[in-house]
């Protein structure tokens, strides 16, 4: 699963540890998901699409071999 | 998130205070080992030499030396390893979960080739360490993870200045 975090971030000019912060999640969370070692649950992704004023989709997308 | 028992954050750095004071312990009884020993009396057969006073107060004492180092040894790596980050989350759960796979997979991968390459005495004596080799290993993998950019930049100025 891909994920446009960073410009999500970038657009609303906060850093990793602003994000982590609002969403109750560790620094290295957002790090990780950023990089795609991690896929967030269900209720991780929702929280972060709520943050941003999106819809799930906007932000987290599936890959050909998801 | 699923729940589990771990201790609060701040029993963190007292896990890493009981650890550190176990490794300075751990270096005391080899200096004392060094120190008394009598060497001369082994590589001499024949030669008797007498264990100073000291000497023989540390050799009375090592039993309970001994478990007082793994105590802290021990002690200190499993308060270490089950307090919670500042913040506890899917991911770091997630990675406890593979830190610890990777812990027991890697401790055992070890001790089936140390069965087949070592003789049986020397064996049992590692047999005895793997109480520690879970939990190091375990601390090892977790932290590892959990502060990747840190890591990268220990090893890759590692890298540099070995160049």
């Amino acid at each position: 699963m891909r994920n446009n975090l960073k410009a999500q971030r970038a657009i609303k000019d906060i850093t990793q540890e602003d994000l982590a912060n609002a969403i109750s999640v560790s620094r290295q969370t957002i790090n990780a998901m950023e990089k795609g070692k991690y896929v967030p649950s269900t209720v991780l992704a929702l929280k972060i699409a709520r943050y941003f004023g999106k819809s799930v989709e906007e932000i987290f997308t599936l890959e050909n071999e998801d | 998130m699923q729940k589990q028992f771990l201790l609060p954050h701040k029993y963190k750095k007292v896990g890493w205070i009981i650890l550190c004071s176990g490794i300075v312990f751990f270096y005391i009884i080899v200096l004392g080992t060094v120190l008394f020993f009598p060497w001369e009396e082994i590589l001499e057969i024949g030669q008797k030499k007498q264990l100073s006073n000291l000497g023989k107060t540390f050799f009375n004492a090592m039993p309970f030396l001994l478990i007082t180092l793994g105590s802290l040894l021990i002690g200190g790596m499993l308060t270490v390893a089950f307090s919670k980050e500042k913040i506890e989350d899917e991911y770091i759960f997630k990675l406890r979960k593979s830190a610890f796979l990777n812990a027991v997979l890697y401790n055992y991968a070890l001790l089936m080739l140390l069965y087949f390459w070592l003789p049986n005495p020397s064996f049992l004596k590692f047999f005895g360490y793997s109480i520690f080799n879970v939990l190091l290993m375990y601390i090892f993998d977790f932290h590892t993870q959990l502060y990747p950019e840190y890591w990268e930049i220990r090893t890759k100025n590692l890298f540099k200045n070995a160049k």
